[in-house]
């Protein structure tokens, strides 16, 4: 009996040490090789899953291909970042399939000096892909969890020109109005009135509506400059057709904006 | 009948009324947990127990024959085990199914599915081992099984007024206790000590259910979970009955305008979010003075019919928050409001009363608590407008899998009845919600255009006038055509609030899909289709079966047909197919797994064993040799599939008849398996001959088949019966048929009596796989073809059951004799 009980000490031992051992921070030369790596994973993404499905929108693809997605999805999930589907991220929430995210993106026309709300912050992948392209995007979540964590992330990431806000999304953010642009990620009975009220006249929303886990179809909301307010939807693939390449023509590649320093997105973060 | 057997029929008794009583609650909480259709997959599955137990009881025979009073005793407290463990493992185990596109949880599914198939494992081991060492005394046991079969599902349904399933399940479990007590009462210190120790699993049940709060969390994708991490949200009332759980949840962020304008540039009044289990039905929303200053609810798009038919008298089918009752009170508009969940309306008029402005009881308001399809056939008055809602809230469907079966509202004759109930210029009005590829809301305008051609409008196109937004669809139905005024008053409405035709007399296509673009506008194609020559064209070429639906196909949600995922994987752009689309394959999916299971479990070990036990020269020991144990599971297996089947056709057509889905359920099981059961007594007790067995047999077919042919008309005339009166209706039709369905199974037995130990676990097995698959596939079929093919499909089972029954008998049947329960080294008496 005696002789067992090392081994059987051992055993119980050796998942912690496995345990801890994989927490051990890897070296740099490992870090090069699977940020080499995660970056071959989104090229292929960006062609496989976007470009090859009619998206040429350069300043999109640009973004896709430099937000680090899988620094955005929950750790159990980082494997499957790059892959062509959406991912749960709690509270029955998800990170949007790529493609999704390109198409939203590309879908509302944007360039260098537009300012963007978006309602649900989630995993803040949406709202990395838009500050790469944008001036500021201000993002709203309701759920803590994902609030803090996104804010957190981004943050890491260095991405300073977001503003976090921890509130009911439906009411906007009436002080930074009117915005250029607004995207709703998150389910609704119906579209806020105070978020028509404050797109700008010439802006476009994008809605995507449809089941966690499936098929979804966006409605694209664009108030004229006179502010009437129409919708557009677009069914599957029936709107893969509508973006044609003219289409990416008309929205030039954003440049390399001008980001705020850290302290700004402190300051912004309320 | 020996003392013995008395107590093991009360055994018998105790253990069904448990089970089914059990099988109802364990779907009640997947309901909830998930939804209906996973509900149904997993319980499924877990009754495939009942099959797997007559493998058993044939592989153990020998010992279990030896101390079969030891061998029942065990089982007992095994079911109080099992059933105490099932609903704690459905209930706490991490598992998503609306995960399953890209992650299939293995693991925990097969945990999952391996639970839940435990408490009918036992509760087939427990009443298999009676049946078979039960000897001439079988037909008392198997009657007592089916009397406690009928009675549990009624005994549930009653007491989920009560209490909530979780509790009910520990309560239901303590039945495997008092079943083994007629076994162990007598065996002293050690009887008790096994009576405690069976008591325990439903003891500890009950402390893990009291530590969670009796409550079962739900899928994080839900509406209720959703909603319940908002910062300040928190349950203000709470209530559970057999219709489900009703949950009303104050939120400042908790905002519901389906259908609202893009141009209404007001606030939203305070809202409660009303959900049932765990989906949304919408918002109550706060009343102080007069409905007519909540501004919203005139810029919704369901106000249009109320703003035509101002000042007159409407029926709101789905009273529910109230939304139908405010929006009626504020255009002047006296109206009466249906509200089938009981739950609903005592919150409506008790603790929500006050939010709400006692808006249930109203000066103009009358809200019943009835089902709408009797209350119409009940009632002579006639309405100005009867409104049909949207009775899901938007979304649910396609974000909590809350898609219905059977939806009675929604078929042709439910709509021709609402029109019937309608003035000349009366209006009946249709909500339904836009799909992401188009699907029930072009069936509702297929339906609504059938039921005006079956009423002889020769125009049907001239009585229409659809409207719709980017999410919503509203079919307004008039009995007369059209006039030119109202379609003024309907183009003046549309236009201010920016919302569009879709179809109406004397509009072009230029007044069309403006505000809410769609490319291309299939709403307004398909109606011009479904109203022009090549509308069996249109149908035929359409990837979705979007044909109206009848009561004898009341399945308004199931659109798949062959090629329909296909479309809606190539439509997705490469995303994922949602699980509600394809969530009725699943009865596929299950009659496939039960199907295989029961190959793996059933026919194999069975054929192995009696392969071995010929070579060995124990013919007995198999059921015989050659072609006969083959003749005898297929026997037995015909009469479970047949009887499931001919179960699900009556459910189908009864619920209908007696428009009280719940109760109407748990009534009809209890009428067919009581009135089976006493078959099976009277067919014991009456010793009936050799040539009975197909002449029951014969007379079920024909009874069955004259029902397909006949019932509908039947039933008709009588649904304006007073509700006592069409139960008696019912009991008078499914008496004698429930009779002659109780017969076969114990008089087979009796013919194979000297047998029986090694006969009963063969037609335990046959019978147990045969009804799960069956339940699968005649559901399948219902959707697909209709209760009239279950229907005819299950004639022919009985069918091919008779032509199996000539080939089971032995030639020198040898009748048991003397006192059942004995083994060999066990007395009646003294286990």
């Amino acid at each position: 009996m005696k002789t067992k009980m090392p081994a059987l000490a051992l055993l119980f031992v050796l998942p912690f040490v496995l345990n801890a051992a994989a927490r051990v921070p890897a070296g740099p030369e490992e870090k090069a090789a699977e940020a080499a790596r995660f970056a071959k994973l989104r090229e292929r993404m960006v062609e496989d899953q976007i470009r090859a499905r009619g998206i040429k929108d350069e300043a999109t693809l640009a973004a896709m291909r430099k937000i680090e997605r899988h620094k955005l999805v929950p750790d159990n999930y980082i494997a499957d970042a790059y892959e062509d589907r959406p991912l749960p991220i709690g509270h029955g929430q998800t990170i949007s399939q790529p493609y999704i995210v390109a198409l939203m993106t590309s879908l509302l026309g944007l360039g260098p000096g537009h300012r963007v709300l978006e309602v649900g912050t989630g995993s803040g992948y949406q709202a990395a892909v838009l500050a790469e392209i944008v001036a500021k995007v201000y993002t709203i979540e309701i759920y803590r969890a994902l609030h803090e964590r996104a804010r957190d992330r981004l943050t890491e990431m260095g991405l300073a020109n977001v503003a976090f806000r921890h509130a009911d999304g439906a009411l906007g953010w009436q002080e930074e109005a009117p915005f250029d642009a607004i995207i709703v990620t998150c389910a609704a009975s119906h579209i806020p009135p105070a978020l028509l009220k404050q797109l700008k006249p010439g802006g476009k929303m994008c809605i995507p509506v449809g089941p966690p886990f499936g098929d979804q179809r966006l409605v694209l909301v664009e108030k004229d400059a006179d502010g009437a307010v129409t919708t557009r939807t677009i069914l599957g693939v029936v709107f893969v057709a509508l973006i044609k390449p003219a289409d990416a023509g008309d929205q030039a590649p954003a440049p390399e904006e001008e980001k705020k320093p850290a302290e700004d997105k402190k300051r912004e973060d309320r | 009948m020996s003392d013995g057997a008395r107590g093991v029929a009360f055994s018998v008794f105790v253990i069904s009324f448990a089970t089914l009583a059990l099988e109802l609650l364990l779907l009640r909480i997947l309901s909830l947990r998930w939804s209906h259709h996973f509900a149904s997959l997993v319980i499924g599955i877990g009754l495939l127990g009942f099959g797997a137990s007559g493998t058993l009881l044939a592989l153990f025979q020998r010992g279990l024959h030896e101390r079969p009073r030891r061998w029942l005793a065990a089982f007992a407290l095994a079911f109080s085990w099992a059933a105490a463990l099932a609903p704690l493992a459905l209930a706490y185990i991490p598992f998503e199914p609306y995960r399953l596109p890209i992650d299939l949880q293995l693991l925990p599914l097969a945990t999952e599915l391996s639970l839940a198939v435990l408490p009918f494992l036992a509760a087939g081991l427990f009443t298999g081992l009676a049946l078979a060492a039960a000897g001439s005394a079988a037909p008392r046991i198997y009657a007592a099984s089916l009397f406690g079969a009928g009675a549990g599902p009624v005994a549930a349904v009653l007491l989920l007024h009560a209490a909530k399933p979780e509790m009910l399940t520990v309560i239901f479990a303590f039945a495997g206790v008092v079943a083994a007590l007629p076994f162990l009462v007598r065996s002293g210190a050690a009887g008790v000590a096994a009576l405690l120790g069976g008591a325990l699993g439903p003891l500890a049940a009950a402390s893990i259910f009291f530590g969670a709060g009796w409550d079962v969390p739900l899928s994080e994708y839900k509406a209720l979970s959703r909603v319940h991490g908002f910062p300040d949200a928190k349950t203000i009332h709470h209530a559970s009955g057999p219709l489900g759980r009703v949950d009303v949840v104050q939120s400042r962020a908790e905002h519901y305008a389906a259908g609202l304008s893009m141009n209404y540039q007001g606030d939203l009044p305070e809202q409660r979010g009303l959900f049932l289990d765990g989906g949304s039905l919408g918002a109550i929303t706060r009343l102080e003075g007069d409905p007519a200053e909540l501004s919203y609810i005139r810029a919704l798009l369901f106000a249009l019919p109320y703003e035509l038919r101002r000042g007159g008298r409407a029926l709101a089918i789905g009273a529910g928050g109230g939304l139908e009752l405010l929006i009626a009170r504020a255009h002047g508009l006296s109206i009466d409001g249906i509200e089938m969940n009981p739950e609903i309306v005592d919150l409506m008029m008790g603790p929500l009363a006050e939010f709400s402005g006692r808006i249930y009881t109203r000066p103009g308001v009358r809200v019943f608590r009835t089902e709408a399809r009797g209350h119409l056939a009940r009632q002579t008055d006639r309405y100005d407008l009867i409104v049909l809602p949207a009775l899901d809230a938007f979304g649910t469907l396609a974000v909590t899998g809350a898609a219905p079966g059977e939806t009675p509202l929604y078929t042709v004759e439910a709509v021709g009845e609402c029109l019937a109930h309608l003035e000349p210029e009366g209006v009946l009005s249709l909500g339904r919600w836009l799909r992401n590829v188009p699907r029930e809301e072009i069936r509702l305008i297929a339906t609504a255009i059938r039921a005006l051609e079956l009423l002889g409008t020769d125009a049907p196109g001239d009585h229409l006038l659809i409207a719709r937004d980017w999410e919503s669809l509203l079919v307004l139905v008039k009995r007369a055509p059209w006039h030119g005024k109202e379609i003024a008053a309907a183009r003046s409405f549309l236009k201010e609030r920016s919302f569009d035709f879709v179809h109406a007399p004397g509009v072009s296509s230029a007044e069309t899909n403006r505000f809410h673009i769609l490319t291309p506008d299939l709403y307004r194609e398909a109606t011009e289709a479904l109203l022009g020559p090549d509308r069996a064209a249109y149908l035929a070429a359409y990837p979705f079966d979007i044909a109206p639906v009848t009561d004898d196909r009341p399945f308004f949600f199931h659109t798949l047909k062959r090629g329909s995922l296909e479309v809606l994987r190539e439509r997705s752009a490469g995303q994922l197919v949602p699980i509600d689309d394809w969530a009725e394959r699943l009865l596929i999916a299950s009659a496939l797994v039960a199907a295989a299971l029961a190959l793996v479990f059933f026919a194999g070990p069975f054929a192995l064993a009696a392969a071995s036990a010929r070579r060995r020269g124990e013919t007995q020991a198999w059921a015989g040799a050659g072609a006969r144990p083959v003749r005898i599971a297929l026997f037995f297996a015909a009469l479970g599939a047949g009887y499931i089947a001919i179960e699900i056709a009556l459910l189908g057509r009864f619920i209908q008849f007696l428009a009280q889905p719940i109760g109407a359920a748990a009534g009809v099981l209890a009428i067919l398996l009581g009135g089976s059961g006493a078959g099976s007594y009277l067919a014991g007790r009456l010793a009936l001959g050799r040539k009975a067995l197909r002449a029951v047999l014969a007379g079920i077919v024909v009874y069955w088949v004259l029902a397909a042919l006949l019932l509908p008309r039947i039933l008709e005339p009588l649904r304006a019966w007073p509700d006592a009166w069409r139960w008696v209706a019912v009991a008078a039709f499914l008496l004698p048929l429930a009779m002659l369905m109780g017969c076969p199974f114990p008089l087979a037995l009796a013919r194979l009596a000297g047998e029986a130990r090694s006969v009963v676990p063969l037609a335990w097995g046959a019978n147990g796989f045969a009804s799960v698959i069956s339940a699968s596939l005649a559901q399948y079929v219902a959707i697909e073809r209709g209760y009239t093919a279950v229907t005819l499909a299950a004639a022919g089972i009985y069918l091919c059951a008779a032509a199996a029954a000539a080939g089971i008998t032995q030639q020198a049947p040898a009748p048991a004799r003397g006192a059942p329960y004995v083994g060999g080294t066990e007395r009646a008496t003294s286990p």
